[in-house]
């Protein structure tokens, strides 16, 4: 059965809609991310699986119950919903210990004192805490909040967990850490977990599925490997760019030559397409990610000469600025790599991983591959 | 499907739908809450002032003995026409507004000057002895405003008005003039003194809560001393400047028993007083004619702070993080000023508690001999001739009741104000997004537009008989509670809201989701975390419920008699000494309460006082 099946959610505030028509089917045991800038809805939509946000339109069936329905006005109450919520400021009770906060649920539930006593000391040392069971929140470091906020969360063993942007208040080196809790949590619990989140690495490492969010809707919904590799849109392929991770991008055309083969041309390669017929020219924009280009230090067959305009060594990696023929370009060289402004240097773009998007519209044209083995690859 | 034809299915849909739509609505707290504490605000503020308002144009029963025009029930301008433009309409309404104004206008702009200056020496210079000087400053403000008219009187007080002659002249055998007296002079002085104390703590918060970078940036910028205060400090300070102003002006304009002690008896009359002898008088319309001016004149002086500070409220907020203060240093002067202060402080607020302490052992007034000493006043029996017979207040059945009442009222009035003023604050900070929200929020607010005076009028009439479910309040604590607990909703639901509003919606959110019902989530979440400000608002009612004159010096009857009608039946009848011996007794319950508020509860008078 699904866990969470969503339909056409709409949720407005004032006259701004805020959730455009929400489908959306999430599967027992998935580890379900909601990636996007700040303001697309993703936050709005957890809200409103929750239940503190009331939806203006759609239902919403957990675990083949229905628990909103937008036309009926109907609204279960969150506490009934079965489910639990970490909130990105954690929201701890400041007035409770540990101890208290952890068990605040169950006590609602009125439980045993035994039964209590059993269940908080398993959440915390599932989130490896025990030890601070009789602190109060005001006197733990953030990771140890969000270790608390976890634990309250997942103490009165909830069938779907929802994560709000967990990790964005740690500082780097513990978010990595905190990372590797999360997914033992997921793989331990079996619990199906929807994180919120707008960091494309977190979701790219801890999740199942990502649903990528735009201005109240969704996108792109993908495995991570598959929305590393062909974004849908531009505008996703740029979001996955931001952050260190900077997708190139170059204005190309697709002609139509003789034979009905199809080529794409841009500055800095050709090569035949195929999967597309075409009657007339049309433009198009290329991109390739840094890690895919390859830089050699002498010509090799079908590379690209290119002068080094700027280098940004980051321990592990190198990454290069390129200028060919007019346009810019980024290349990530594994390593410490030497290389020195003004240096001219052959790069090599594997056809592979490149994506070609339809200039107006920004989508990626999904069936087009070029024609293996690449035999043409010259230089425009 | 088409709209026209609405299929039996659809309409169950339809019915279900608006079901839904209501039960949501009614589940969510702000909601069912906000729509409860409406009911009550309406009849307990909105229906007795559209009432009044209703009945002032009407003709009365009793109008038939003054003219023959009378028609009672119908509509008439005659009540309107008598206070506003008649030939007793010099005395009964403009005279007594002029003075009321002009009163009001000195008071505020005197407290203003005394209030931010020491504010500011407290809060932004190396002053010292600042802990001593601030409770020297709240000394004032936790007695009736009264109470240092009655030490005036005590210590000016000439021949004129019949009785033994006061301090100064007993010592000095001149005749103190009657400018200085009576009348004007002395309530402006009196009032000045206790009302500055609202400017002291509402910019002195205001400043401490001013992070002084903003001063150091302008002074990086090459700002000097004088443009940083005009600029930077000045603007920044004008909400609770403004604030201020407003809460003098309007507490100043409808006091009553410091105009009833020093004005009366030369009939300088102010519109509280008038309104007062005018309900005695049985001139009960017009006394509401003249309640629904002085609202009118307080609702003015809102709107008009809206005018000025209009968004720039928002100026004041207080961040998390203690800011950065640096304090300027007085050099040379540190020593004179923290001198010259704390003997200003020290006349203000010990000196006249000293005065009227010392009287209370004295038989007769201002005899200053040894074998005047005595202890009759406190403990002493009837004895025919002294006071009529009146008995020493320690053994006077009728001190008791006015005691166990006074107590029995402020803590009732106190427990349920401060509760009453975080739930619906907690609706006001909630339902901010929503109108009920906003309304619970500007309705609550209204009884700060209607002076005590003027609302304990309407309340006689209203409560004088049984109303729906509600019995015949009058005569009973239960309508002083309830007046009480009306009157202190500004205060109380704006300490509420501000305290609700500092405590994330995550934290009641997470609360909810973990499945606590709505009382749970009170009960354990925001009760404990709003303890603080829970305590300062019940603090602060107790200590207005236990001075309160102006509010229920109409409504009380023999039986509900308090300490401050007690003691103000006392001064009406001359018994100075044992006026102030009663007084003697409130003041040392008041300060008992407080020092124990504030040492063991951390309570804060600040949070409340604002009003705005």
């Amino acid at each position: 059965m699904n866990a969470i099946e969503l339909q056409g959610i709409r949720v407005d505030m004032g006259r701004k809609s805020i959730l455009k028509g929400i489908d959306l089917t999430i599967e027992q045991g998935d580890f379900m991310t909601f990636l996007g800038p700040s303001g697309c809805g993703k936050t709005t939509l957890l809200r409103t699986i929750a239940g503190l946000q009331k939806a203006d339109g759609g239902t919403i069936v957990l675990h083949g119950q229905e628990v909103a329905n937008g036309e009926t006005a109907y609204h279960m109450d969150p506490a009934k919903r079965g489910l639990s919520l970490v909130f990105q400021s954690y929201a701890l009770w400041p007035h409770m210990s540990v101890y208290e906060n952890v068990a605040f649920g169950l006590q609602v539930r009125r439980q045993s004192r035994t039964e209590i006593r059993e269940k908080v000391t398993a959440a915390l040392e599932k989130v490896r805490i025990a030890d601070l069971a009789e602190r109060y929140p005001g006197e733990l470091s953030g990771g140890q909040q969000q270790r608390v906020a976890i634990a309250r969360a997942i103490v009165t063993e909830p069938q779907v967990l929802l994560l709000d942007e967990p990790l964005s208040n740690l500082d780097a080196r513990l978010r990595v850490e905190m990372r590797a809790e999360l997914k033992r949590l997921h793989r331990e619990l079996g619990a199906t977990i929807i994180y919120v989140t707008h960091d494309q690495q977190e979701a790219l490492t801890l999740s199942t599925r990502i649903a990528v969010f735009f201005e109240g809707e969704i996108v792109q919904l993908d495995r991570p490997q598959v929305l590393y590799r062909r974004p849908a849109t531009l505008q996703v392929a740029d979001f996955f760019g931001s952050g260190g991770m900077d997708t190139n991008h170059m204005g190309a055309e697709l002609i139509a030559a003789d034979g009905g083969r199809v080529y794409l041309s841009s500055p800095v390669c050709s090569f035949p397409l195929e999967g597309i017929t075409l009657t007339e020219t049309m433009p198009v924009i290329l991109t390739i990610k840094p890690e895919h280009i390859q830089l050699h230090r002498s010509f090799v067959p079908h590379a690209v000469p290119s002068v080094v305009e700027a280098v940004f060594p980051a321990g592990a990696e190198t990454l290069v600025k390129l200028m060919t023929d007019g346009s810019e370009l980024s290349a990530r060289v594994l390593g410490d790599a030497e290389y020195s402004c003004g240096e001219t240097v052959y790069m090599t773009l594997n056809p592979e991983y490149m994506n070609i998007y339809n200039r107006d519209s920004g989508r990626l044209l999904t069936d087009i591959r070029p024609v293996m083995p690449i035999r043409e690859m010259v230089r425009a | 499907m088409s709209s026209k034809s609405l299929s039996p299915i659809s309409l169950k849909r339809n019915r279900s739908r608006l079901w839904n739509q209501v039960t949501g609505w009614l589940r969510n707290p702000v909601n069912l809450i906000g729509t409860i504490g409406l009911l009550f605000l309406t009849y307990t503020i909105i229906w007795p002032v559209v009432e009044i308002l209703i009945a002032t144009f009407v003709w009365k029963q009793q109008d038939m003995r003054i003219t023959a025009a009378a028609n009672p029930g119908h509509f008439t301008f005659y009540h309107w026409q008598r206070v506003l433009a008649s030939d007793i309409s010099s005395s009964l309404f403009y005279k007594p507004i002029l003075h009321a104004s002009a009163v009001a206008l000195c008071v505020s702009v005197i407290s203003m000057v005394l209030g931010c200056g020491l504010a500011w020496l407290v809060t932004r210079t190396d002053l010292p002895f600042k802990k001593g000087i601030t409770f020297l400053a709240v000394i004032p403000y936790l007695l009736p405003s009264w109470v240092i008219a009655q030490a005036w009187l005590t210590f000016f007080k000439n021949e004129k008005i019949g009785g033994t002659p006061g301090i100064l002249q007993s010592l000095t055998h001149i005749s103190t003039p009657d400018w200085l007296a009576y009348g004007f002079v002395p309530i402006v002085a009196s009032l000045s003194i206790h009302d500055s104390v609202y400017f002291f703590l509402l910019v002195g918060a205001a400043l401490s809560s001013m992070n002084s970078q903003l001063e150091e940036a302008a002074s990086m910028s090459g700002a000097g001393r004088f443009r940083i205060l005009r600029r930077i400090v000045f603007p920044l300070m004008l909400p609770a400047i403004l604030s201020g102003f407003i809460l003098t002006f309007t507490r100043a304009i409808s006091s009553y028993g410091v105009p009833a002690i020093l004005g009366t008896p030369v009939d300088f009359y102010m519109i509280s007083t008038m309104l007062y002898s005018s309900m005695r008088a049985r001139l009960t319309t017009e006394a509401h004619v003249l309640s629904l001016m002085l609202m009118l004149i307080s609702m003015l002086m809102i709107y008009m702070n809206h005018r000025i500070v209009g968004r720039q409220r928002s100026f004041v907020t207080v961040t998390g993080k203690d800011s950065h203060k640096t304090v300027m240093p007085l050099g040379r002067l540190r020593r004179p000023l923290a001198g010259i202060t704390v003997m200003l402080m020290t006349l203000v607020s010990v000196v006249p508690l000293l005065i009227l302490l010392l009287q209370t052992f004295m038989l007769r007034e201002g005899v200053y001999t040894a074998d005047n000493w005595t202890l009759h006043y406190w403990i002493g029996g009837s004895v025919s001739g002294i006071n009529s017979g009146e008995k020493g207040v320690l053994h006077n059945p009728i001190f008791l009741l006015a005691l166990r009442n006074s107590l029995w009222i402020a803590a009732i009035s106190s427990v349920i104000a401060a509760v009453v003023g975080l739930i619906l604050g907690y609706v006001a900070a909630r339902g901010k997004q929503t109108w009920i929200g906003r309304m619970v929020d500007q309705v609550s607010f209204f009884p700060y537009l209607i002076p005590g005076i003027s609302l304990s009028a309407i309340y006689i009439t209203m409560f004088a008989k049984p109303h729906f479910i509600v019995p015949a309040l009058y005569g009973t604590v239960w309508l002083i509670i309830l007046i009480t607990v009306v009157k202190e909703l500004p205060f109380t639901v704006k300490a509420g809201s501000a305290s609700v509003m500092q405590i994330g919606g995550e934290l009641e959110e997470s609360a909810q989701v973990s499945g606590a019902s709505w009382w749970t989530r009170f009960r354990r979440i925001l009760l404990p975390l709003n303890r603080k400000s829970l305590l300062s608002a019940f603090l602060l009612v107790f200590i207005g419920a236990m001075k309160e004159t102006e509010l229920i010096i109409m409504l009380v009857t023999p039986r509900t008699e308090t300490l401050t009608t007690l003691t103000f039946e006392y001064v009406e009848k001359g018994y100075t000494q044992l006026t102030n011996v009663v007084l003697m007794i409130m003041i040392a319950i008041v300060i008992l309460v407080y020092y124990l508020a504030t040492r063991y509860g951390k309570a804060d008078l600040t949070t409340g006082i604002g009003g705005q």
